[in-house]
Order: C-alpha cells, then structure tokens, then sequence
C-alpha cells in the first residue's frame, strides 16, 4: 500500500494558533463591517470573508495544504458539484 | 433463534394494526361528519382550513341540477351588505353572475371568490357595463356586516377591474336561501360543526331572470366570458362540466382487505426467504446460521 | 481445490465460527452474499408488488383494490425497487465482492465501515418494512414524496423517508469505501489504464453516490421537519415553495438513475469481450463514457420538472444538457456491439442476458430522447409512457444485467455450475414477456393514459389487459432464474477457476476464491482484456 509511505505533516501548535487568531481577526473584521453601510456590497463582502477564513480551516486545520493532489481534487469536485447544484437551481429561481 | 422472535415480533405487530386499516387521507371529516376539529387534533394537528372544505365520499353525486331555462323567482328579498332589504327584481337587471358561496367558508369558497376576482381582470366583456356579479350567502345565519367584510377583500382583490357597486353580497333567511337554491338546482349540506359541504358553482343569468348557463370548477376567465356572452343574448346554452371541486377523500375503511394481504404476504415471502437460506446452508453442515430476523 | 479452504468455510477476522462468522465479518466476499439474500428478498417482494398492481389494471374499475391501495402498492413498489434494489444491487453485490479482486487487492480499505454499510441497510429496510405495519400504513404518496401531499398525507411518511435516509447512508459509505480503495489498494503494477471496467464503473458510480446522496439525506429530513415543525420551507400557505422540494429531490434522484445502471453497464463490459473472445473495442472511450455519464448526470436533474411550473429557461437549459447525457451512453453501446464484430461468439446464459440489455436499453435511452425534449415532454409528462421508459432502462437495463451478473458470477462465487437450459428458458421468457408488458404501455402513454391512476378510460383496457399477460410472463422467467441458479447450490462444488473464459483478475482465483483472494500475488497483464492467451489455449 503506497498510503503508509506518504510524508506526514504535523502542524506545531503555535503555528495552529497563529491559523486561530487569523480566524478570531477576520471575524473582528465581519462584525466591524456590518456597521458600515456598503449598501448592496454588504453581502458579498461577508461571503468573501466566511470564504477566507473557511479556506483557512480547510487548508490548515483539516489539512488540505499538505495532502496529495488526489485529495485535493477531489475536494474542489465536491465544491464544484455544490455550486452547480445550487447554481443550476437558480436559472430557475431567477427567472420565473 | 433470533428470527422466529424477530418473525414472531412480526405477526404480533401485523395482528395489533390488522385493526388500524389501510393508508388513510389526513384531512377527511370522520364517517359520520361530527367532530372535524377532534379528529384533526387528534391526528398530530397537521390539519389546514382545507380539512373543513373536505366532503364526505358518499355524498351524492349530482350536487348541482342544471336548471337551464327556467326563471330565477325575483321577487325574493335579501339583504345587501349595508343590511337594508334587497329583491333580486332590484339587481337583475342585467346578466348576473349569481355565485352561492358563504363568508365564513374556510376552503372553496375564499379561493372560487378570489379566481373569480382575478378571472374579472382578463375577461373579454367588462363587468359592470355587460354584466354583474351577486355572491349569496347559503348559510342564513351569516349577517350584513359578514358580507361587507367580504366585499371589501375581494373587490381589493380585484383590483379595480369591477366597479364597487356591480359586485353585490347579499345574506339572507332561511326560506329565501332555500328557494333561491332550489330554482337554481343548487344542493348543499350543513354539518354537525356549521360547516357546509357544497359544490363550486356560478349560475349566469339573464336581464330577466332566466337561468342561461353553469359554470364550474376554477372560473377560468374562458369559461366566464362564454357564459356573460350567451346570458347577454339571452340564450340558454349548455354548461362545459368541469369536474365538480369536491376534494377526494379516501375512505380509510376502503381497501383494508388488500391491505392486510399484501402485509400477511410480506411476511410470508420473509419467512420463506429465511427459511430457504436456512435450509440451503444447513446443508453444508450447519455451521452457517444465516439470521435474517435481527433487524436492528 | 478443498472445501476447506475457501472464503465459505474460513472466516475473517480468522478464528469466528458460527452466526458470528457471518454477522461480524470483514471480509468483503461474505459481505457480498448477505447483500445477495436481502436484495434478493426485496427484489422478489417488490416484483410481486408489481405483478399485484398489473392485475388491478388488468379491468377497469376496481379489480382487487381500491384506490387508496393502489397508491400505497406503487410507493411500495418504488421505493423497494429503487433504495432497496436499484441502488444497492450492483454495486453492493458485485462491487463489494469483485472490485477488491478485480484490483489485486485483498479487502476493500475500510472493512468495517463495509460491515457497518450492510447493516445500515438492513437496518433501513427493516424501517422500511415497521412503516408498513405501523400507524396508519405505507404512504401513499409515491416514492417521489412530492409536496404538499407528502406534508399533509397521514401516512408514515416519517418512517419511510428516515428509512430511506438510513439506506443513503449505507450507500455514501459503500461509494466511499470504493473510491478509497480504488487510490489506495491498486496492485502496484496496476496503472489506471489497466483496471477493469467493471471497476471503472462502480469508481464512477461511488463518486455520484458520496456527492448525490447528502442532498436527498438531507432533503428528507426537511420533509421530516415541515411535517412536525410547519417550518413553511416547501408549504406555499407558508410562504415556502414546494418547487424547491422537486429540485432537491431530483437533485439525488437523477444521479441516482445513473448509479443504477452504471454499475450494470460495467457488467456489460466485463461479459461483452469474455464471450466474444475479443479485446473489448474502445477501452478508453468506455472509461471516460463512465466518467462523463456520471459527470453529465449530475447536470440535468430538473428535466423531471418541465411540467412543474418552473421558469421556461430552466426548462431551455436542462432539456439542452439532457440531450448532452445520451451521448457517452451510445459511445458504450457502439462499443459493446464493435467489440462482438468478427468476434468469436460463444452464446451462455450471461451473453444471452447481455444482448437482452443491449437491445432494451437502447429502446429505453431512446425513449429517454422523446422525454428529454421539452416539447414531446408535455405531451407524455405522467403518463404510462415515463412508466415505461423508466422500466425498459431500469428493468431491461440494470434488471437484465442483475441476471446477467449474477449468471456470470454465480460459479465464482458459490464453485457451483447451473443448468443453463432453465436459464435461457427463463430469460428468453423474461425478455419476451418483457415486451409484451412494457411496449402497450409506450402506446397507451401516448394515447394518454395517466400513470399511478388505478382505473382508466374505457379506450385503454385492451392495452392494459394485454400488458397484464406479458407481466405473468416476465415474472414467471424471472422467478425461473432464481430458482434454477438457487437451486444450483445443491451441486457439488466442481466450477473450475475459469469456466467461461475470462481474463480479469477474478478468472485467475479458485472457484470460489480463498479468504486472502490471492495465494499467490496476482499476475497483472499489461491490458485487462488480452485474450490471446485464451485463445490460444483452446486452438490446442
């Protein structure tokens, strides 16, 4: 089996915390924003934000940085599938 | 071991329902039409108003008797919906759409007012000018201040399409209801809990009181228009018969029979599948106890 | 070859004996046969639920059930056939005892998730039978669930989509230890170009069933809320829209149709060149056909909805894709038939089955055409029409290639040879009666007949009262199947390794195989379907 010889990162601790304080910022950050009225650009400026510090999590804290292109690409195929889902709905929903 | 406990959970489980009958529809009154409000609570308040519009399966067949031809008898009084006395004589006077509904209906009656309201928006002939249209109430103890209510919703709902004085609500007693009903061959029912079951109707008539044509179901704006036009000329005319909008509902008493054998054969494949594999892998020395009857 | 050494008689974990050997085992061989007797089970439960509701529709008016029946036997029917047998049959069968040998592996990766899967299932179906007899019986809403009704039906609706919720599950875990297995447990000498395609398909397969099955998981537990919470997300009366219910649903149950019959196009594969003697002709196309059916199938769920009241470029744009979808599935079909071209047929049970396939689903795909297009759509939109289109590719297509696998395995798996004398009798007689039933219901689908209707207009009685024949018949080559290939384990165990002449890795392994699969370590070619070897061997 190849999977037993595959090179193991472990993260530190300080630099998981490092990761968490980034988190804990950013979300500083959202709260900050949503007292400033941007209009329209509210929202997708707290979508890009939630999608920063979700690629965070993904990449650092469960690991994807360090894994094989298998698994790599097979997590953008999930989140492709979910965007087709829900874009596709959406020809749908928009147009009624 | 655990199989016959498992089949025999079974056949216990199949004898208590063998009682309980078949699939049945959530919102039907019980047999004998009381307790409509009981029954819905009881079965886990999934209930909506529709459950009140519901009728009884064995109700009869023909819930209206097309009266084409014959006359309206005009001289009979109601009130309008300020609460002063009204004849028909008074507002049939042109074609008149007459609707039977009752104000506090919690089912057909709102949605056929309210397709009847949107239907006067898309209609070839104008209302008002061509003709008119007269809800009346069959439940004789709804009152003047009920129909106005009423007329307020729905001449809002029909956006200005119909002048507020061409779409009248009337109430009236008992005997008026009742004749006026029977020359239109309009039969309904009240039940135990004030409710009424009746069908979806509207009768068009002509200037002078002469009925001219039924129309059913939804109101399509079609349908509608037909019926204004040929009450216009004065013609009685066949009506198109849509499906009388009585709601379906299943009779949970139906069916049991077929119920009870296809759970009787269920059980009976089950244990002869059991059985089979049991039979096949004892042969291999007995070492193989398949139990299928474990289902966890 | 003694009795005592194969997967049959040892466990794994080594040392269990009895109840436990089967009912806590790892190994994916004996996981597979306990699939085979529940699936088998539903399988025939739910043919005779069709055989009873063909019987009501053989008269008109009532003929031995009223309405409220009728609606319960076709959810009934459905959801057996589609979350019960449909969508674990290939896969959980076949897959869980073939693919680790078709790789050169010796278990799957994660042997007790796949215990865990197998008892998910039974778990789920035995909910699936309590909401039969419990409260106030099965649903009768069909086995789409639609609502509102679905909301407001005072059948154990609860009951059946948790239990339907349950067989999702065991059915992500089955997908996923595939896909694991697949990456991670290859024979290092085997690259990618070198699998077969019956492992190519349920690879395919796995990934719809990981990424499909959440959505459908997850849509039943909504139904679930709105029905005890009034949460007012599909209720219109509470500002929900009940469209959103039929894209979710369809969202899994679209790619569902695909992870019934990839699997058993893969069969095809696999029985197509070992028949013909013959390289299968366009392995590549044939992979990345799989690969694209699953993709494509993903794309183009709402095809079901054309009539639902949806926005008319909803209805442009799935209707567009749809057409995209028939295009890798007629790839394999020129394939299969390319590859028998100046082959050297052998005709057995299984090849016999194969062509059956062959020949209805392709009836079935085009009919899928005359349904993919908007426009003829609204004319046979629930009718007996879908019905049968639905039934020539589920039941001619993945039905047929069930039989087709199970007669080409059977020797492998059990060291038994059948009679094939009641095979061919039973399928010639499932094909013929196959036809016989399914093709009026095409004519009377056109002509209007309603589906899921348990009486009819006057003008369709002759068709269906035809039709209920062919049903009989169908049903009676089926059963005949059954039962010869059960009955077939009262044999002495004498099946050689290769009695048909295979050349994948299972054809390499004594029937039926050992518990580690491979006594030696498995010779892998440099092309899965090299039959020179073969070949030559019978020229001698």
């Amino acid at each position: 089996m190849e999977s037993i010889e595959e090179h193991r990162h472990i993260m530190g601790y300080g630099q998981l915390a490092v990761i968490l304080a980034l988190l804990l910022a950013l979300t500083g950050v959202t709260v900050a924003v949503s007292y400033i009225h941007l209009g329209f650009f509210n929202v997708p400026l707290a979508l890009t934000i939630a999608s920063l510090k979700a690629a965070l999590v993904l990449l650092f804290f469960m690991h994807l940085r360090f894994e094989g292109p298998v698994i790599r690409y097979s997590f953008i195929t999930t989140v492709l599938f979910l965007a087709i889902m829900i874009g596709f709905t959406f020809w749908d929903v928009a147009f009624r | 071991m655990r199989f016959a406990l498992g089949t025999l959970v079974f056949i216990l489980t199949l004898l208590l329902h063998a009682g309980g009958g078949g699939p049945a529809c959530a919102h039907g009154p019980p047999a004998d039409g009381g307790a409509n409000s009981a029954a819905a609570v009881g079965k886990g308040g999934q209930e909506h108003d529709s459950a009140l519009s519901m009728t009884d399966a064995r109700a009869p067949k023909e819930w209206v008797e097309e009266k084409t031809g014959a006359y309206l008898p005009l001289e009979l009084v109601f009130r309008d919906e300020d609460g002063r006395p009204l004849s028909l004589e008074g507002i049939v006077d042109k074609p008149v759409l007459l609707l039977p509904v009752y104000y506090y209906c919690a089912g057909s009656c709102s949605r056929n007012l309210a397709n009847l309201a949107i239907a006067l928006g898309r209609l070839k002939s104008v209302p008002g000018r061509d003709f008119r249209v007269v809800a009346v109430s069959i439940n004789d103890r709804e009152k003047s201040e009920d129909a106005r209510r009423a007329k307020k919703t729905f001449i809002k709902l029909a956006g200005g399409k119909i002048p507020e004085g061409e779409w009248r609500f009337l109430t009236g007693d008992r005997e008026a209801i009742t004749t006026l009903t029977a020359a239109i061959g309009y039969r309904f029912e009240q039940q135990a809990d004030g409710t009424f079951i009746h069908p979806s109707a509207l009768v068009a008539v002509a200037s002078d009181g002469r009925i001219i044509r039924y129309v059913y179901g939804d109101f399509i704006p079609g349908d509608v228009d037909m019926a204004v036009y040929d009450a216009g000329r004065n013609t009685p005319s066949l009506s198109v018969k849509r499906l009388l909008d009585i709601c379906f509902n299943p009779d949970p008493n139906a069916s049991k029979g077929v119920v009870l054998a296809v759970k009787a054969g269920v059980l009976a494949i089950f244990a002869a599948f059991t059985a089979a594999v049991l039979l096949l892998y004892r042969r291999r020395g007995g070492r193989r106890d398949r139990n299928q009857g474990v289902k966890e | 070859m003694t009795a005592a050494q194969s997967y049959l008689e040892q466990s794994s974990p080594p040392g269990r004996t009895g109840w436990k050997a089967w009912l806590l085992t790892h190994d994916h061989k004996r996981l597979g046969l306990m699939y085979l007797w529940a699936i088998l089970f539903w399988f025939v439960l739910a043919v005779i639920l069709g055989l009873l509701m063909r019987t009501e529709l053989m008269g008109m008016g009532r003929t031995i059930m009223g309405p409220e029946a009728y609606n319960s036997m076709f959810t009934l029917h459905g959801v057996i056939m589609i979350f019960l047998f449909g969508i674990p049959a290939i896969p959980s069968i076949f897959g869980n005892f073939f693919l680790p040998i078709q790789l050169g592996a010796d278990d799957v990766f994660f042997p007790r998730l796949n215990l865990l899967s197998w008892y998910l299932f039974m778990f789920g179906g035995g909910f699936a039978v309590f909401s039969l007899f419990s409260g106030d019986g099965f649903p009768d809403t069909g086995w789409t669930f639609y609502v509102p009704f679905s909301i407001s039906s005072a059948g154990n609706v609860s009951l059946t989509v948790t239990a339907a919720f349950i067989l999702g599950m065991s059915s992500m875990l089955t997908g996923l230890n595939f896909v694991t297995t697949f990456h991670r447990m290859r024979d290092k000498a085997m690259g990618p170009m070198q699998i077969p395609l019956f492992t190519w398909s349920l690879y395919a397969t796995a990934w719809v069933q990981i990424l499909a099955t959440p959505v459908i998981a997850i849509t039943f537990v909504l139904v679930v809320l709105e029905r005890f919470l009034s949460i007012g997300l599909f209720e219109p009366d509470k500002g929900g829209d009940p469209l959103l219910y039929q894209h979710l649903f369809w969202m899994y149950s679209h790619p569902a149709v695909y992870i019934i019959i990839l699997p058993a196009m893969g069969v095809i594969s696999e029985i197509i060149p070992a028949f013909s003697r013959k390289s299968i002709f366009g392995y590549k196309a044939i992979v990345y056909s799989s690969l694209a059916i699953a993709i494509a199938g993903s794309l183009v769920w709402a095809h079901h909805m054309y009539s639902s009241g949806m926005s008319d470029v909803s209805v442009f744009v799935f209707s567009l894709l749809t057409f995209l979808v028939a295009v890798p599935s007629a790839v394999k079909v020129f394939s299969w038939v390319s590859t028998m071209y100046k082959g050297s047929i052998a005709m057995s049970p299984p090849f016999f089955l194969s062509l059956c396939f062959i020949y209805l689903f392709t009836v079935g795909g085009l009919t899928g055409l005359v349904l993919g297009a908007a426009g003829t759509d609204i004319h046979v939109h629930d009718t007996h029409f879908v019905v049968a289109h639905f039934h020539f590719v589920m039941l001619g297509g993945t039905g047929f290639a069930f039989f087709a696998a199970l007669h080409y395995w059977w020797p492998k798996m059990f060291g038994v040879m059948y009679r094939n004398r009641p095979a061919y009798v039973g399928a010639v007689a499932a094909a013929v009666g196959f036809v016989f039933h399914f093709v009026p219901m095409l004519i009377l689908g056109m002509q209007g007949m309603p589906r899921r209707y348990y009486d009819y207009l006057p003008q369709y009685e002759t068709g269906n009262f035809l039709a209920g024949f062919g049903a009989y018949l169908l049903v009676f080559g089926l059963l005949l199947m059954l039962l010869n290939l059960v009955f077939s384990l009262r044999n002495p165990r004498t099946a050689p390794a290769n009695p048909w002449g295979g050349t994948t890795l299972e054809w390499s392994i004594p029937s039926p195989p050992p518990v580690e699969n491979f006594t030696d370590s498995p010779n892998i070619k440099d092309f899965p379907y090299d039959f020179s070897e073969i070949v030559s061997n019978s020229n001698k």
